[in-house]
């Protein structure tokens, strides 16, 4: 069943959708905590928020999850290794409430994790394949976007035409559902008495409702398309040049904040730790030397966390090769990866879907639009700055 | 290329193989700038690779590095492992001894364009422990020697004590690679000998040493990053051989080794997987946005 067919589904239909799948346990959603949104699993449909622009992290925690061991490795009586990977076991989860910036974000990392993005066929990441199997998106379209939103800009929404397994939109009686994936409509046969076909009008209603959206946008409506796309072609043909990422650069505190809530970024550093061998106690320790008496039952594990380009270590080689020693050579390459045009082409798409994380949690007023807007604003003033390369004084230090 | 060529099974990626370390050689003893070379010779249970590629070597304990092959393919029954102590891992390495396993994950990575030089003379430009990678093309190279025309090595250190492979030169040289040697500081007796010819500078003052057919040559290169970027603009201005025929191998802090960890970017390249074999005219793209040197 692959139609192009939309469904209906009425509010009281859809709590109870939700509760058959929160006590199946599967079902994760916003809920409000300390001021903040954040995705979690939901075991009573109550907790779940429905008035919110998006969560603080972005729901690529349930992919990418931190500190998710890769493998480990004991030491025998004999004195040999033995090396365990892990069960890749993970059970199907919902994600409700997602919305399209982040499905856009998680489209990303397909490309890039399960190796689409390369020439030679590249084997995909195997825990990373494993749950996203086992993870269903149903996005919710935004019906008030932020101050920071900019997904118009860069086709990460309000509304998607694929990327979701189900892309529900509120309308004024009940909702419209939109089925992306097969996958989608495995789901949807599950549930297919609290369902109906939707009416033609539903769609308008979608449609209208949509366009409102966009001319509510606040700060960033599609007319900022066009700094976007100028900003990308400024970095792709590296019309700004290093004076400009110095001043970048400079306002850049090293927080790693940006990286760690943008949907799209996958970079991750793996740390050898010293474990308990039964794993009883949980403690841990890092980088343990291989001490010469170690016996047997020395347990370590291979773990991988979130790493930052942002960050000083990220490039740092042993032997004292050192590229991108400054913030500013870091930055640009940040704002390569997620503008360019190079990237864009092996991508198919932005590396930025406007979801605004950057901006909000930036402590030097350099996240994703704000660094775009700059880049237009020299490029088309001129400013020798950008264009020339020449460095300029204190002075001129706002571009 | 096929999935096969990662020497891992899809679904095991990130899984290295056990493999015992067979010998441990010394290559050059630590001095006051660097710290030692060792050659360690692994078993190699069939695995097939190309000159260029690397592997991800695990020291249990300690953790997982990039490491360049720098034995030649043919090379019947072993894979060898030319290593300095240089950061955490590779130190632990040192520490190992005969007998002892270490983790095992690839090959991976492009490797030399090997087959599309046949007919072609080889220009190897080396500079210190760069020539490990490619020892393991000129090797291979010499097995297959009447395919190619003449083979020249340009090879500089700081040191004549940093040279590496000094036990091969001669026998490179038995085989008709023609050898010229550079150090940045010499000791006083390196220089008053004359075979292999020799000079006292860097590596790129030997370009004026050599006379060869633009046209007909094709140059490899593997150092330091500064060494890479002269040596290239030499290669092109002054010996005028064509950008797309000049060959360089980087280096990059590596995490992953299969293109997922991100950090061995360079400009729009993942060096681990669309590198680390590159040719000028796609190095000069990339510094276009970023200096890959």
């Amino acid at each position: 069943m692959t139609e192009q067919v939309n469904m209906w589904i009425s509010r009281t239909n859809l709590m109870e959708i939700l509760t058959r799948w929160s006590q199946d346990g599967m079902l994760i959603a916003p809920k409000r905590a300390g001021g903040e949104v954040f995705f979690a699993p939901i075991d009573n449909v109550e907790e779940i928020c429905w008035d919110y622009v998006n969560s603080l992290i972005s729901p690529k925690q349930f992919l990418l999850p931190e500190g998710e061991t890769l493998l480990s490795y004991e030491r025998t009586d004999e004195g040999e290794w033995v090396i365990n990977t892990p069960n890749l076991d993970v059970p199907e989860k919902i994600v409700f409430g997602i919305r399209s910036c982040d499905v856009a974000g998680i489209a990303y990392l397909d490309q890039f994790l399960l190796g689409r993005m390369f020439d030679r066929k590249i084997p995909p990441d195997p825990l990373y394949k494993r749950r996203r199997e086992r993870l269903t998106l149903i996005s919710v379209v935004c019906q008030k976007p932020g101050s920071t939103c900019m997904c118009v800009c860069c086709d990460g929404g309000p509304a998607l035409k694929a990327g979701y397994d189900w892309q529900l939109t509120e309308l004024s009686e009940g909702w419209l559902v939109e089925v992306g994936t097969e996958k989608g409509w495995a789901l949807m046969e599950t549930v297919k008495a609290l369902v109906e076909p939707a009416e033609t009008e539903a769609v308008t209603e979608k449609e209208e409702r949509l366009a409102k959206v966009i001319e509510n946008f606040q700060h960033y409506s599609p007319h900022h398309r066009v700094p976007t796309m100028a900003a990308s072609r400024g970095v792709s043909r590296s019309l700004v040049k290093e004076p400009f990422w110095d001043l970048i650069g400079a306002r850049c505190v090293e927080c790693g904040g940006c990286s760690y809530l943008c949907p799209t970024c996958f970079c991750f550093n793996c740390v050898d730790l010293l474990t308990d061998p039964d794993g009883s106690t949980g403690q841990e320790e890092p980088f343990c030397p291989l001490a010469p008496g170690q016996g047997a039952g020395t347990c370590y594990k291979r773990v991988r966390f979130r790493d930052n380009c942002i960050l000083e270590g990220f490039v740092r080689q042993a032997g004292g090769i050192y590229p991108r020693r400054n913030t500013g050579e870091r930055c640009r390459n940040r704002f390569f990866h997620k503008l360019s045009w190079q990237f864009f082409q092996r991508m198919h798409r932005l590396g930025c879907t406007g979801c605004g994380r950057c901006v909000k949690t930036c402590l030097g007023e350099i996240g994703m639009s704000q660094v775009a807007t700059e880049i237009t604003d020299a490029l088309t003033s001129g400013r020798k700055v950008a264009l020339t390369g020449q460095r300029v004084g204190k002075g001129e230090a706002h571009v | 290329m096929s999935e096969a060529t990662f020497g891992v099974e899809p679904g095991e990626l990130y899984r290295p193989r056990l493999v015992r370390i067979v010998k441990v050689e010394d290559e050059i003893p630590e001095t006051a700038l660097t710290g030692p070379v060792r050659n360690f010779y692994l078993e190699r249970h069939g695995l097939s690779f190309r000159p260029g590629q690397f592997a991800q070597i695990t020291v249990f304990g300690a953790g997982e590095v990039p490491i360049s092959l720098s034995s030649p393919p043919s090379l019947g029954d072993g894979i060898i492992l030319s290593v300095r102590a240089a950061g955490f891992v590779s130190k632990a390495l040192h520490r190992l001894k005969e007998g002892d396993r270490i983790g095992f994950r690839g090959p991976l990575g492009n490797g030399f364009p090997i087959e599309s030089c046949t007919g072609y003379d080889l220009l190897f430009v080396a500079g210190g422990i760069g020539l490990a990678p490619l020892r393991s093309l000129l090797e291979e190279v010499l097995y297959r020697r009447q395919q190619f025309g003449r083979v020249l090595l340009l090879y500089g250190a700081r040191t004549p004590r940093d040279l590496m492979f000094t036990r091969s030169i001669p026998i490179w040289q038995r085989q008709g690679v023609e050898v010229f040697l550079s150090v940045d500081i010499g000791d006083g007796v390196w220089e008053k000998e004359t075979d292999p010819p020799r000079k006292v500078g860097v590596v790129t003052t030997l370009f004026s040493e050599v006379t060869l057919d633009p046209s007909r040559t094709v140059a490899f290169l593997c150092g330091p990053p500064i060494m890479i970027r002269f040596a290239l603009l030499g290669l092109t201005r002054d010996l005028h051989i064509p950008p797309e025929r000049c060959i360089a191998t980087l280096e990059r802090h590596m995490k992953c080794g299969v293109g997922k960890c991100g950090h061995c970017i360079v400009a729009d390249k993942y060096v681990c997987v669309d590198g680390p074999v590159f040719n000028y005219a796609q190095l000069e793209k990339m510094a276009s946005v970023e200096e890959p040197w």
